[in-house]
Order: C-alpha cells, then sequence, then structure tokens
C-alpha cells in the first residue's frame, strides 16, 4: 500500500516544475501584468498624500483622474484620441505596407537589394525628428505631413525586419520551390513572407512604439487637435494634471497596441512550437 | 528516360563528378550508393534542376518529383497546404495523402508529426506532382529502423502502382536492394559497379538471394565485413 503522505516534491522529476512553480489560473495570470503598474499606482497616491511629490509640479492621481472625466465630459478628449489614433493608424497602415514591400524586394532579389537597400539604409540613419522641418515645408502643417512623418518611422523597422527574415528562411525550403517550379508569387508570399513573419511582427512592436513618439513629435508643432495639442496647451497654461493625464494616455496606448501584436502573433504564429517561458 | 553523358561537377577545386556516363530506363528503380563525398547528391540534384553541370549534358523529363532527407515541409502552412501548395487541382493533394495513409493529418501542423509522418508527407507532395521521375535523397536515413521498412514497402509498393522512374541515394546497401532494378556504386566521381537485383522490388527484407547482393555492394564500396 502507498503511503499518501508521502510529500509529492519527491516524486517530482527534475524539471517538471513548470505548471506548478506559478499557481495561477488563467485569471490569474492576465491580472498579474497589472499588479506591478498598480502598485506604482498606490506608491504615487502616497507619494502625493504624504507631500512627497509636489501637486503644483506633479499632482495626485485624483486630480489627474478628474482632469480625465473633465476632459471626457466636454468632449476634448474623444475627440482628440480619435485625431491622435486616426493618424498613427493611417501612419502605420503606409508605413507596413511600404516596408513590406520594400523589404520583399531587397529579400527576395539581389538587384532589388542593391537598388533599395542603400537609400533606406541612408533614411534609417537619420532621427526622424531630424525630417520635421523638410516635411513642414514639403507637407505643409496639416494631417498629411504628420502621418508621412508616422510612416516614415514606421517603414523603417518593419523593412529590416522584413528582410532579415526572408534572410534567415531556410534555402533547403526555397530549393523545394525550384524543383517544383513554384511562381514568383507564390514564393514571395507562401515561403518568403510567411516564413519570415516571426520576425516581421518583431519589427512591427518596434514600428508601433516608434509610430506613438512620432506622433507626439508631430503633434507638438503647430497643431490644433490630437493628445499631443491637450499637452501642449496644458503646458502653455500650467495644467499638471492635463500633462501628467496625457503621458498617461500615451503609455496606455502603448500597452494596449502591444497587445494586440500580441494577439496578431499568438493567431498568426501558432505553427511555432517554442519555448514559452516556464 | 534519364540520360548523363559525360557530366563532370566540380566544387571549387574537388572534382564530384568525372564524366559521368548513366542512362536509367523509363519506370525502372536505379539506387546510387557511395561513400560521402562521392557526388551520389550532386548527382540527383543536377537531375532536380539545382545544379548545372560543368560539362556534358543530363536529359530528363520535365516532370521530376524529389524527396529529400529532410521532410522538407514548410512549417508555417498545414500538412495539407503543403502537399497542395503550388497545385492547380486541390483535389489531389487529398488524394495523395490518402495514398501515403495521413488523409486525418491534413490539418495538423508539420511540427506536429513525427518523423516518419513528415517524411510521408513529404513523399505526398512529391506524388502530387503527377511526377514521371521520383527522386530520393536518402529519404529515410533519418528514421527509425522499423518505420524505415514500412517506408521502403510504401515507397516500393508506390512506385509499382505509379510505374515512375525513380532514382534513389541511399547509403544503405539493405535498402538499394530491396528496391531497386540496379543498383550502381559511385566512387572517385564515376562508377565503379553496377549490379542487376532479380526480381522485382519491394522484395522481403530476408531474401537469401539479397544478402550476396549486398556483400558485393559492401566489398565495392571498401568495407569488410
Amino acid at each position: 500500500m502507498t503511503t499518501p503522505t508521502t510529500p509529492r516534491t519527491h516524486h517530482r522529476p527534475p524539471g517538471a516544475t513548470s505548471t506548478s512553480s506559478i499557481p495561477f489560473s488563467r485569471l490569474g495570470h492576465a491580472l498579474l501584468p497589472w499588479l506591478s503598474p498598480l502598485a506604482i499606482l498606490g506608491l504615487w497616491a502616497l507619494a502625493s498624500d504624504r507631500g512627497w511629490l509636489s501637486d503644483r509640479t506633479f499632482p495626485a492621481p485624483a486630480r489627474v483622474f478628474t482632469a480625465a472625466v473633465d476632459l471626457t465630459k466636454d468632449g476634448t478628449l474623444p475627440q482628440a484620441l480619435g485625431t491622435s489614433l486616426t493618424r498613427v493608424a493611417l501612419g502605420t497602415v503606409l508605413g507596413v505596407t511600404f516596408g513590406l514591400l520594400m523589404g520583399v524586394v531587397s529579400g527576395y532579389s539581389r538587384l532589388g537589394e542593391l537598388t533599395v537597400d542603400r537609400p533606406l539604409q541612408m533614411l534609417r540613419a537619420i532621427p526622424f525628428n531630424a525630417l520635421l522641418p523638410l516635411f513642414i515645408i514639403a507637407f505643409g502643417v496639416g494631417e498629411s505631413m504628420k502621418v508621412l512623418l508616422i510612416a516614415e518611422g514606421v517603414l523603417i523597422p518593419v523593412y529590416l525586419n522584413t528582410y532579415a527574415g526572408i534572410r534567415n528562411v531556410d534555402v533547403k525550403l526555397v530549393e523545394v520551390a525550384v524543383v517544383y517550379k513554384f511562381s514568383r508569387r507564390l514564393v514571395a508570399v507562401k515561403i518568403l513572407l510567411l516564413g519570415a513573419l516571426p520576425s516581421i511582427l518583431t519589427g512591427l512592436r518596434f514600428s508601433l512604439a516608434i509610430a506613438w513618439i512620432a506622433l507626439v513629435t508631430s503633434e507638438t508643432v503647430n497643431t490644433t487637435s490630437g493628445i499631443g495639442f491637450i499637452l501642449i496647451n496644458a503646458q502653455r497654461f500650467v495644467r499638471p494634471e492635463q500633462v501628467v493625464l496625457c503621458i498617461v494616455i500615451y503609455a496606455l496606448l502603448g500597452v494596449l497596441t502591444d497587445w494586440l501584436v500580441r494577439l496578431l502573433e499568438a493567431r498568426l504564429l501558432r505553427w511555432r512550437k517554442g519555448f514559452s517561458g516556464r | 528516360m534519364i540520360t548523363f553523358s559525360g557530366v563532370s561537377k566540380r566544387f571549387g577545386g574537388t572534382v564530384v563528378l568525372d564524366g559521368l556516363d548513366l542512362t536509367v530506363a523509363e519506370g525502372e528503380f536505379v539506387a546510387v550508393i557511395g561513400r560521402s563525398g562521392t557526388g551520389k547528391s550532386t548527382l540527383l540534384r543536377i537531375v532536380a534542376g539545382l545544379e548545372q553541370p560543368d560539362d556534358g549534358t543530363v536529359e530528363s523529363p520535365d516532370e521530376v518529383a524529389v524527396a529529400f532527407q529532410e521532410p522538407r515541409l514548410m512549417p508555417w502552412l498545414k500538412v495539407g497546404d503543403n502537399v497542395a501548395l503550388g497545385l492547380r487541382d486541390q483535389a489531389r493533394a487529398v488524394q495523395a495523402l490518402a495514398e501515403v495513409g495521413l488523409e486525418d493529418k491534413a490539418g495538423a501542423w508539420p511540427l506536429q508529426l513525427s518523423g516518419g509522418q513528415a517524411q510521408r508527407a513529404s513523399l505526398a507532395r512529391a506524388l502530387a506532382r503527377r511526377p514521371r521521375v521520383l527522386l530520393l535523397d536518402e529519404p529515410f536515413g533519418a528514421l527509425d529502423a522499423l518505420t524505415k521498412l514500412e517506408m521502403q514497402s510504401l515507397v516500393g509498393g508506390l512506385w509499382r502502382d505509379h510505374g515512375w522512374t525513380v532514382v534513389m541515394v541511399t547509403h544503405d546497401v539493405d535498402e538499394a536492394v530491396r528496391l531497386a532494378d540496379r543498383v550502381i556504386v559511385l566512387g572517385d566521381g564515376s562508377i565503379k559497379l553496377e549490379l542487376t537485383v532479380p526480381g522485382r522490388g519491394p522484395r522481403r527484407p530476408d531474401d537469401p538471394a539479397l544478402a550476396g547482393l549486398g556483400q558485393e555492394l559492401l566489398a565495392a564500396l571498401g568495407v569488410s565485413v
């Protein structure tokens, strides 16, 4: 007869601890990443309450929250959010499309690489905010300047990672295409582009981070709408709670877009059998 | 029919094929054996259009299919899509999967397959192209002994049904005499020995007639047992 009192750990083979080392449910796993930001929020509230943070420079969370409610009520915030999100969305779509296209051209063909790679590497070397004056002169201060600046920032990581991802595709798989005489289109899409997808999605994450930076840069010059406009106005009229609000919104939007890319990865990279942490 | 006339191939300073002459008849199953680096894979890659000969000519039909040593399935496409890739008639893929006994794996990802299953999927992709020539590059080399025997029977049976011309590169003497009509030993870039195997493959692995042939081939390869 076995003794039920034997400690489980005694029988557990080494390396089999992955399921039991984090004894959380699915809900726990979903909530856990929010624990540390909440702790920071708590510390912030505490620091404001105790007067360690001056209310005139760094207002308490409650004041920031009230600012959010006020700006939502008078319609300023929803409208600004809509404007800013539209700019980021348009710029991202434009940048990703162009980056993918150039990446495939340069990754697939040696001639394409010789044609396309050098100018794009030069573009990469230019900090995109250095392009701002030129973009303003060329495209004015309207929407097209902002969207194009975001697109320019987005395109670089997508291009680099598409190119690198394609060049990492196993040449043995491409040989299959040679033997069976697949069309160029089929090779480009079903072998190179899909094979490069893990790398492309990493590029997309970098791109989205840049998209927000480019948005802030473009929205802080000559703007009359968007989150950046609220930010600049708040600075001008010394409304620190609105300044902090805008910063918090940028942070939340960043987390949101990262989450969207993760969703996309989970969906598109189901075929992978890689290490997922323990 | 496949014809090699005076085919030479060099990589850097190394001569891999040296004026090779070889004719494979329509519907014939030829096994090519040889030690590592004797150009057996190069011979196959030339027929597949993956290498160009430096000298000489190779004539072969256009409808060529290959099963490589690694299954070479696109891991990001489901098994069914791998088999159907580039085909106009998707029904052929379903049929080919059924022929190799993988009809229930069409919706699986390649990384979920065992080694033998992946190799069968690769074979299904080859036969879905309705080839006239099937090239096998050590296709069972990475499989365990039992799976290997099963795969040999499968390939031999399919060859009988379809009547392909088959060129199989292998380092396994038993496999060669079990399946092939003719076994060719390559050495120093040309044919060192040519043996006709009586009967038709797939033969029983314990067929006593095969043992003597195996010894002869091993001797030609310079292996003393």
